[in-house]
């Protein structure tokens, strides 16, 4: 063809043609079928600069750096998982060794629903492929790595947000569909991070109908100033395609050029498919869009057979909603150094905290008691007791060690786990220690 | 009997076969300024103390499209495009005087944006009054309906009688990548005209010969194609040279497991690959002067250095190729070459091994090295880059991308286990090039004419592919025209079924064996119900060797 990329661009294309959570749900084999063929039919993969790569098969290990799947991961993950997971690895991979400037991994299952502990499948999600990633390369390339997410799935991107919640190197930034009228529910204007990452994590909830006009709002004016300041070392788009508006699950109304355009402003490092699900008449278009924005090339033919110019109008109303949510924002982002986090996280030595997590694929509720360890040295010692219902093992205590552990969280963390391996209303206890790259556990 | 006849860029070989033994072969220079004699002086040469009723067919091997491609020798034709949305077409207009016209099927093949008749009919009267008189019509996702390239060409028929020649992109090539199959069916046409007067001369030629026997053209997927597709798709017919080397090598090599072939030339090495002792196909499509097509090919990577590729000393640093100054010294040669390097070691035996040394000794002294020091080195040199190149290319294929799990977690890896070697100085390279690779290896007999050889046994290949969306209740083969309904129940051995009675019909020989390489069934599953099936089947005719009859 007669073009060529302005900005090499890796992708991982994995459609997992023969895998599917069960055979009507939304994640089967055809998930990713006309998304292949529209990639084919228009020659993406012929054009100089575009190259693509296969998935690696992620290790266990990896996942237990990122994840502590209960009982073990062995029980949890398959080898689906395991691959999902190796193609974001090997996007970061070839990003982060100048092999090409940008990667995107189109792969399923997606990730964001994962949370820290895993009993099972939520949200379709099992591990965090995104999470997996970003812990892999800071093992291998320096946990100083600093990092951020910008997570544009319709769905609240739980799972990334709790596993980097109190870590001050990774920036999480999700604006998604309210949570008040969606799954799973969270990602209020008020979840700002943990005592030891206050305003590394921003939700940016948008009304139901947003268009174009919003989601570029709440760009502009909040997600690239932030990472202005933040200065990331990689940044990833936890690129979810269920805000466009022929999505069955979802309210928003976002097109093929909306996306492609926030992906040339964002210009990431690395793009990971999440959820999206209008197979057929938005999937096609939006990987094509964003694969032409990453390489830098001209995405301005891109339109969906259905697509009309009014789609992009929104109300006033909508409009308002938005600035109210992002001015908030923005001045928390600016303010965020003055805060007092003693008085904001209440508490003598620990700040402590309770949550319910509801896993819909695996039907599962698991009810958590949170501690996180106020300290001036590191981001802090966590401590989660985990009891999930139905289960066939019972309660579990999980000690997190984080990236750059002061040593008496790390002593502190190391006596609570031999401590809870003889404490009888324990089943299990994990220690996850990030420095050392290890998770060891008991159980009774 | 079998003739088989090789034009290439300097010789043109020809062979008469029995069974697959050659009975007489000739080398006559080729002159690029009228092909057909040369075809026909072989043909002639080849035949003279035969009863022609003796001979069964004449397969060619021609380099003429490749040619008036490379040259840039054709005419100018006609792209009506119909892209849709997408990718911005100015990177695929590939002809000078390409026009735009709005219409779009989907990936499904579902209509979603009607032809603009008024639009068509004014920018096809810019095309006539700019002169042209060929017009090529490619549509996006036409191989998944080709109802608009069918429309347009009515329209254009009824309204512009001026237009000669009108052909369709789905009828050229039935795999998905518009782009490609634009420029494969804008390549077709521009060489079309000049390749049918190519073969008519000859068939006339034959006909003084009194050889009326049917004749076949070389594919670069190593089959060949009977005059009547020719006609049709001469594009087929590019890179048939590094194919009629291959199917060469196949059927002189005792070639199975994992092969490598490799092809001295003069200024190249050509690298080829076999499996299972079948030749391994390029995993796009061919290029050709920059143009990306669709057309089937063997696989097959040059590498630029061959037996007469100069060596010479820059910098205190050995360097061999990739120029080349005429032939080596030990043939007459004025300058170096990596034969000289094997002459003055005794390894060729019709070569003057004094010559070759005098050439080497000057480069030998600048090093402070004896002529066989450097002579060792200068096959060193050459044998690292063959190593080289073939590392990178079992890379690559490889790591080729897999879409299954299955796929991913089972794929064996190609490992080597024998060389295949021929050309000038392979006899004296080969051994040493497998010793290197840790590889056994097979030198042909008659290694000078495999290429003709490979191009006379050839058998008749073509391929095609069988798309069904059963909830729409179609089938279809785009390049054998067929459309037809199917009903909700059929599934993918019906389609495999399907395919293979059409692509047997197709070649009207008894029982071809047919192979079937893509084979995918997806459930479309609407609102938690299974509506219907997608189905695509690919199958071939593989290439391979004729047996003796």
């Amino acid at each position: 063809m007669k073009v060529k990329a302005k900005n090499k661009l890796g992708l991982i294309f994995f459609p997992a043609f023969d895998w599917a959570i069960s055979p009507s749900h939304p994640e089967r084999e055809e998930r990713l079928l006309y998304t292949k063929d529209q990639v084919l039919e228009e020659g993406l993969l012929d054009i100089e600069g575009i190259k693509e790569y296969n998935p690696i098969v992620a290790q266990l290990k990896d996942v237990n750096r990122t994840h502590i799947c209960i009982p073990d991961a062995e029980e949890i993950v398959s080898k689906p998982h395991l691959i999902s997971a190796g193609g974001a690895i090997k996007a970061g991979e070839l990003v982060m060794e100048g092999e090409v400037d940008s990667a995107f991994a189109i792969i399923r299952p997606p990730g964001h629903h994962a949370f820290q502990i895993v009993h099972g499948a939520r949200g379709f999600c099992t591990i965090n492929n995104e999470a997996i990633m970003v812990d892999y390369l800071r093992q291998k390339y320096g946990s100083e790595l600093k990092i951020a997410f910008v997570d544009t799935d319709a769905h609240h991107a739980d799972g990334t947000q709790n596993i980097y919640y109190n870590d001050p190197n990774v920036l999480h930034i999700s604006i998604h569909q309210d949570g008040r009228t969606l799954f799973p529910g969270t990602g209020s204007v008020d979840e700002l991070g943990g005592p030891g990452a206050f305003a590394k994590t921003i939700n940016l909830p948008l009304p139901p109908n947003t268009t174009d006009q919003g989601l570029h709002y709440a760009l502009d004016n909040l997600i690239l100033p932030i990472l202005d300041d933040f200065e990331p070392d990689l940044v990833i788009n936890a690129a979810g395609q269920d805000n466009h508006y022929s999505d069955p699950l979802t309210q928003m109304r976002i097109t093929a050029q909306g996306y492609a355009e926030l992906n040339e402003k964002l210009n990431p490092d690395l793009a990971i498919l999440q959820g999206g699900y209008s197979i057929e008449s938005a999937l096609p278009y939006v990987n094509v869009g964003i694969i032409l924005a990453m390489a830098g090339l001209d995405y301005s033919y891109i339109k969906e057979p259905d697509y009309d110019p009014q789609i992009t109008e929104q109300s006033t109303q909508i409009s308002e909603d938005i600035k109210e949510n992002v001015d908030y924002l923005l001045e928390i982002w600016q303010k965020r150094d003055q805060i007092d986090l003693q008085e904001r996280f209440a508490g003598e030595e620990y700040y402590t905290t309770q949550r319910s997590v509801f896993y819909d694929t695996a039907q599962i509720r698991e009810e958590q008691q949170l501690k996180i360890r106020l300290c001036t040295d590191c981001s802090g010692v966590m401590m989660i007791e985990s009891q999930a219902l139905p289960s066939s093992v019972g309660p579990a205590k999980v000690i997190i060690l984080p990236y750059q552990c002061c040593d008496e969280c790390r002593e502190i963390g190391y006596q609570e786990y031999e401590a809870a391996k003889n404490d009888s209303q324990f089943v299990s206890a994990y220690l996850q220690d990030k420095d050392n790259d290890q998770l060891i556990s008991s159980s009774k | 009997m079998l003739l088989g006849i090789d034009i290439g860029g300097t010789h043109t070989d020809g062979v008469l076969l029995e069974g697959s033994e050659v009975v007489k072969a000739n080398k006559l220079p080729t002159d690029k300024n009228n092909l057909a004699e040369t075809i026909l002086t072989s043909c002639q040469r080849l035949i003279a103390d035969l009863d022609n009723e003796q001979v069964e067919r004449v397969v060619l091997s021609t380099t003429l499209v490749t040619n008036l491609i490379m040259q840039e020798e054709f005419e100018e034709v006609g792209l009506v495009l119909i892209p849709g949305t997408g990718l911005n077409p100015a990177w695929y207009s590939y002809s000078p005087v390409s026009k735009i016209i709005g219409g779009a099927v989907d990936h499904r093949g579902r209509e979603i944006e009607q032809i603009d008749q008024q639009e068509l009919k004014e920018k096809v009267a810019d095309l006539v009054a700019e002169g042209i008189d060929k017009i090529s019509i490619c549509g996006k996702f036409a191989t998944r309906n080709p109802q608009q390239e069918l429309e347009v060409k009515e329209i254009i028929k009824e309204e512009f009688p001026e237009i000669e020649n009108i052909v369709l992109s789905h009828e050229v090539v039935g795999q998905l990548n518009y782009p490609r199959r634009v420029a494969t069916t804008y390549l077709n046409s521009i060489v079309q005209k000049r390749y049918i007067n190519f073969v008519d001369a000859i068939k006339e030629g034959l006909d003084k010969l009194d050889l009326t026997v049917p004749v076949y053209i070389l594919k670069a997927d190593g089959g060949t194609m009977p005059l009547k597709d020719a006609y049709q798709l001469p594009i087929e017919s590019i890179n048939s040279g590094p194919a009629a080397s291959i199917m060469g090598m196949l059927a002189t090599g005792e070639i199975d497991e994992v092969t490598v072939g490799v092809d001295i030339g003069g200024t190249t090495t050509d690298i080829s690959l076999f499996v299972d002792g079948e030749p391994l196909f390029e995993p796009e499509g061919m290029e050709l002067a920059g143009y990306q097509t669709l057309v089937k090919g063997l696989y097959n990577q040059s590498l630029a250095c061959g037996g007469d590729s100069l060596v010479k000393v820059e910098g205190g640093e050995l360097n061999v190729g990739p120029e080349r100054k005429g032939v080596a010294a030990c043939y007459g040669g004025s300058a170096p070459t990596v034969t000289d390097a094997l002459a003055s070691l005794g390894l060729i035996e019709d070569g003057e091994q004094k010559r070759a040394e005098d050439a080497l000794k000057p480069l030998a002294n600048s090093l402070d090295l004896e002529v066989v020091e450097l002579a060792e080195q200068v096959i060193q040199y050459y044998v690292t880059e063959v190593k080289n190149k073939l590392e990178e290319i079992l890379a690559e294929l490889n790591n080729r991308p897999v879409y299954t799990i299955n796929q991913l977690l089972t794929e064996t890896k190609i490992e080597p286990q024998q060389l295949v070697g021929i050309g000038g100085p392979a006899q004296a390279l080969i051994p040493k090039l497998a010793e290197a690779l840790d590889l056994e290896f097979v030198l042909p007999e008659q290694s000078g004419v495999v290429n003709a050889i490979g191009a006379g046994l050839a058998k008749v290949t073509k391929d095609c592919t069988l798309y069904a969306d059963t909830e729409q209740g179609y089938c279809n083969i785009s390049e054998l025209g067929i459309k037809k309904k199917v009903t909700q129940d059929f599934n993918l051995e019906d389609a495999k079924q399907e395919v293979k009675k059409n692509l047997q019909e197709e070649l009207a020989e008894q029982d071809p064996e047919i192979e079937i390489t893509t084979a995918e069934s997806f459930n479309l599953v609407r609102g938690f119900r299974t509506t219907g099936r997608i189905i695509e089947v690919a199958a071939q005719r593989k290439p391979g060797i004729v047996k003796s009859s």
